[in-house]
């Protein structure tokens, strides 16, 4: 497939449909040659909204959207050299998935025989060799997504926007599918961008991840820095699962104390910490950075012990997920182990203090 | 006798009784079309006599309307009427199915100013009778346009209709938007959209509106019958209704053999078309492919 290339600016972009309220509200954006975005967010975040006024399915209220330079505002959705996945596939049912596939390009008057060609490629590409006199209703779910892909696939378009593909099947298939599609998304050499509302689909495939919520991009970052460094308690609460523990302390001279627990944290942290020195202050600690003392072969110089009784004990299998209560304070915590935890037991967890992120109490901001 | 039987009992009794209830009410309801049916096969007076031998039928009624008989002062033929009830049956219903899809399409998914107004007034048509326009109507359309005695002023006047507009509005609303979208990506525009994409895939709704138009045009009596002086210009409801003339008194088996050949192809028409239109019925309550 022939690489297209294609970089998209976004600069304060506003939707609103009422005059009052912003669905996207001053959205910047930049995404570049082959990114592979995922626009990640709670429904109702905007992100939608988002995709659908770059593909030009919805008018822009202010702001300006660019493809590769040029301004395209009032550009018609079919010159905009953009293919879309629509999350329920969108087949037109009257057609046979040959004919699916076929026919956004007849309408860009391809000759016929680069038409066959191309779909022969992605039947094949897709497994769907031998599915192409059927019509959609014939087909299973999972057929007729891989439908929704070739036939934007065939089109070989500059921007792939994808609208939750994935929402409508099942577990298995959701895996493999992600799969294939990032497998689209490099072979084609284009720039893809994904609306989901899964972070488990945003952190498997993103290189770029912008998470919103009501309307205004919260963070912009890869899978990484969005986990590990999250800006705001937002973006930290919505990333990750089970979600991140906040628990709330007062900060006095390296330490942070909440009911009777000290919790002393690393020299570095002491340094962004100074303006706070007597405020309270939030603390974020992932569940999956608690480990179980038991476990612990040697203690590290900034591990921080905390004792926690439980109140309920979800088994995965390979790990378990123990929901406790630290200090009045409910806690979550991810523990690869399989010992059998009683309810009401009390147990000793640990989190080494590099590993815990703080939050300003008021504004919700990370402190970095 | 054990519980088990009794309630096997029970159950063989009720489905006997209900089937016996259910052939009365068939015989009840289908007793008038087989007394047509068979009256147009006897002959003379005797249509009213309970003696009765199949050898005594006969198709004389049949074969003098199809081909012999002919109006004396006119000499217009049954197959004229046929004809004009076929003309102007098709062209309303086609129509009458463009303007009541494109309507409902307008309605259903473009901004326009007066949106609501529009749509309130087509209600408000809704539940206005008929009958309180047809004055107003006809002198509209006689006195005003000149339209008498003329297929224009049998055609225009039914060409939006209300309820079908609404009735498409409703189904252009269930219809996923996506994949117009999907369509406009693709580069299609309105039109193409509504033609390529729309229209196909309303066959079911366009089938069940489209015989219950057909049908009530041509069983239209009321209309034609104002507005048509000229005999050769009748649909065949209205040419029907000179066969029952007192010229045929002598006969009563050729005013009902014509009332039953009139219904035909309609008859035809609704044993063709019944699937779409039950599929169609049924559609409303599932969710369709």
């Amino acid at each position: 497939m022939g690489l297209k290339m294609a970089k998209i600016q976004i600069k304060d972009l506003v939707k609103s449909y009422d005059g009052e309220y912003k669905a996207v509200n001053k959205v910047n954006l930049e995404i570049g040659d082959n990114d592979f975005c995922v626009l990640l967010g709670p429904s109702g975040c905007g992100k939608t909204t988002l995709l659908r006024m770059i593909a030009g399915l919805e008018t822009i209220t202010d702001g300006d959207i660019y493809i590769d330079g040029v301004h395209m505002n009032n550009v018609l959705p079919k010159d905009r050299d953009i293919a879309m996945v629509f999350q329920s596939y969108a087949l037109y049912p009257h057609m046979t998935v040959y004919k699916n596939m076929a026919f956004g390009l007849k309408m860009k008057k391809v000759s016929l025989d680069e038409i066959d060609k191309r779909i022969q490629d992605a039947a094949k590409y897709l497994d769907l060799d031998e599915y192409k006199d059927r019509k959609p209703r014939n087909l299973s779910g999972g057929q007729q997504q891989r439908v929704a892909l070739g036939r934007a696939l065939v089109k070989k378009p500059k921007v792939f926007l994808m609208d939750e593909p994935l929402s409508n099947l099942d577990a298995k298939l959701r895996n493999q599918t992600r799969e294939t599609i990032v497998r689209i998304h490099e072979n084609a050499g284009a720039t893809t961008i994904y609306v989901t509302h899964d972070q488990v689909e945003a952190m498997s495939m993103g290189t770029k991840i912008v998470v919103m919520n009501k309307g205004v991009v919260q963070q912009i970052g890869s899978p990484e820095e969005i986990f590990e460094s999250p800006d705001n308690m937002f973006v930290a609460g919505f990333i990750g699962s089970p979600s991140i523990n906040f628990i709330e302390g007062t900060y006095t001279k390296g330490t942070v104390t909440f009911g009777d627990m000290i919790f002393s944290v690393s020299g570095e942290q002491e340094k962004t910490l100074g303006a706070y020195e007597g405020k309270n202050i939030i603390m974020g600690i992932r569940p999956e950075f608690f480990e179980d003392l038991a476990d612990i072969r040697q203690k590290e110089e900034d591990l921080n012990l905390i004792s926690m009784k439980i109140n309920f004990v979800e088994r995965l299998g390979s790990e378990s997920i123990i929901n406790g209560c630290v200090s009045g304070q409910k806690v979550t915590a991810k523990i690869k182990h399989t010992r059998r935890y009683a309810t009401d037991e009390q147990i000793e967890i640990g989190v080494k203090a590099k590993k815990v992120l703080f939050f300003d109490k008021e504004t919700r901001q990370a402190i970095k | 006798m054990d519980a088990y039987r009794r309630s096997a009992m029970v159950y063989k009794v009720f489905t006997i009784a209900f089937t016996l209830v259910a052939i009365g009410l068939a015989v009840i309801t289908l007793y008038p079309y087989l007394f047509s049916l068979i009256a147009s096969l006897r002959k003379g007076f005797n249509i009213y006599s309970f003696q009765f031998r199949f050898s005594d039928l006969t198709t004389y009624a049949y074969e003098r309307i199809l081909f012999g008989l002919k109006d004396y002062e006119t000499g217009i033929t049954i197959w004229r009427w046929m004809l004009n009830s076929l003309i102007l049956s098709a062209s309303t219903t086609l129509l009458t199915l463009l303007f009541s899809s494109m309507g409902g399409y307008a309605l259903a998914r473009m901004e326009f100013a007066g949106k609501k107004a529009w749509f309130a007034a087509i209600l408000a048509v809704m539940m206005i009778p008929g009958q309180i326009t047809l004055v107003p109507k006809y002198i509209m359309i006689v006195r005003g346009l000149e339209w008498g005695n003329s297929y224009t002023g049998l055609i225009v006047p039914f060409l939006f209709s209300a309820y079908y507009t609404f009735m498409m509005r409703q189904f252009f609303l269930s219809f996923p938007k996506e994949l117009e979208e999907a369509a406009i990506m693709d580069g299609m525009g309105r039109i193409g959209i509504f033609v390529k994409m729309l229209l196909p895939l309303s066959k079911a709704p366009l089938l069940a509106a489209g015989t219950l138009l057909f049908m009530g045009s041509w069983g239209s009596y009321l209309w034609p019958k104002l507005l048509l002086q000229k005999q050769e210009l009748y649909p065949i409801s209205v040419g029907m209704t000179l066969m029952m003339n007192s010229k045929y008194k002598a006969a009563p088996s050729i005013p009902i053999a014509a009332a039953i050949i009139t219904m035909l192809p309609l008859l035809i028409l609704f044993i063709i078309f019944q699937r779409y239109f039950m599929e169609s019925i049924a559609n409303t309550g599932s969710k369709g492919a």
